[in-house]
């Protein structure tokens, strides 16, 4: 039975590609026409389109998160009661008795800590399915290589791309990506017990503005898209 | 003449119901804006406040270099919206203040033959070409007080 060929799921963002290009340009392969190393690079590029998409939906989810702890935090500040003990609930589910002076924190804290937690390893999933794509792709240059004596092919599988740039696109891509992981993984170890405001604003605007996603992606991604007939 | 000018008043006149939908439009599409500015703003101070060695993040050296840009980049582009708004506003007081110019060149050109009597007539369905003039007069000058205070707002 064949398998049928994956699609971009539905964009949320507007991209600056038409395709009013199309009928200047050489035309992709039909996808029925699709088969071996392009079939699995042109299924590569859609994957890249979908978990984008996902890492965005999730990234905008954790902002919101993330928002709310830090409005939780800059809210028991400026409401504190520093002549009663109060208890604090960690994130292993003890209560702690505090000293006086010690902010009393809302009980909704542990769950948004639990969600920003929930999207992180959500994130990280994400990231190593990148991995696998650069893999996969890895393989596939490996294998022209061996199949054309150490050369690349001179046509390219697709309009104009050789198959390296696929690779070092997804590489490139690749590389933003990891380079956050560990940026969001420290926010969401960090934000619940930061008190001072100036970083707790620091956390959320990098957990929103995502520092090491160049623009350039956008570009990398769209470009793959055109050159694999998706757009 | 008479009808010469009272066209002329009711021709500008008529865009001045557009042009206040219009105006109030544009300013509250601004209030969003700025509002993203004022934030934006508030998060490029923190970020600079905020000393990197005393935090997790201190492995990631340009992270401050870099997360500075993308607030720059993200109010670069709340401030390229807000200047075509502005320029709507600007575009809105020009045409204001040339009708009122035009009003009062025709006016002027006519008033010696009109006669102060035809000028200051009223009836119950029109107002008097003194009363439209004065009106056009009031709108051009609250216009171009308050386009200066949108731009300063915006600055």
């Amino acid at each position: 039975m064949a398998e049928t060929s994956k699609t971009p799921k539905k964009k949320r963002h507007s991209t600056s590609s038409t395709a009013s290009g199309d009928s200047v340009s050489k035309q992709s392969p039909k996808p029925t026409a699709l088969t071996g190393s392009s079939r699995k690079i042109k299924d590569h590029c859609a994957d890249w389109h979908n978990y984008i998409n996902k890492w965005e939906t999730i990234n905008d989810q954790g902002f919101q998160l993330v928002s709310s702890i830090a409005n939780c935090k800059i809210q028991a500040q400026s409401s504190e009661a520093p002549e009663k003990t109060v208890n604090v609930i960690t994130r292993e589910g003890d209560i702690n008795n505090l000293q006086e002076g010690s902010h009393k924190m809302p009980v909704e804290l542990n769950d948004y800590c639990t969600q920003l937690e929930t999207a992180y390893n959500s994130m990280s999933k994400l990231v190593k399915k990148m991995e696998i794509i650069c893999t996969n792709l890895k393989g596939v240059c490996d294998l022209e290589l061996h199949q054309n004596n150490g050369a690349w092919s001179d046509k390219p599988l697709f309009q104009t791309w050789p198959t390296k740039l696929f690779y070092d696109a997804s590489s490139e891509l690749l590389s933003m990506y990891k380079k956050e992981l560990p940026i969001k993984q420290i926010i969401l170890q960090e934000i619940a017990h930061t008190e001072d405001r100036d970083r707790l604003m620091f956390y959320v605007a990098t957990w929103l503005h995502q520092p090491y996603i160049e623009d350039n992606s956008k570009t990398l991604l769209e470009s793959m898209l055109v050159e694999t007939g998706h757009r | 003449m008479d009808i010469t000018i009272r066209k002329e008043l009711f021709k500008a006149l008529r865009t001045v119901d557009q042009d206040d939908k219009k105006w109030k439009e544009t300013v509250d599409a601004s209030a969003s804006h700025l509002s993203s500015m004022c934030n934006l703003c508030e998060q490029l101070r923190c970020c600079d406040k905020v000393n990197l060695e005393t935090t997790p993040l201190r492995s990631f050296a340009d992270i401050k270099d870099r997360l500075q840009y993308k607030i720059i980049y993200s109010l670069e582009i709340i401030v390229e919206k807000l200047r075509d708004n502005l320029k709507l506003l600007h575009d809105i007081q020009k045409r204001s203040n040339r009708n009122y110019r035009q009003c009062m060149e025709v006016y002027q050109s006519n008033a010696a033959q009109l006669g102060i009597d035809k000028v200051i007539e009223r009836s119950a369905t029109e107002p008097s070409i003194t009363d439209m003039l004065e009106w056009l007069y009031d709108i051009d000058r609250v216009l171009t007080l308050q386009y200066p205070l949108h731009v300063g707002m915006a600055v």
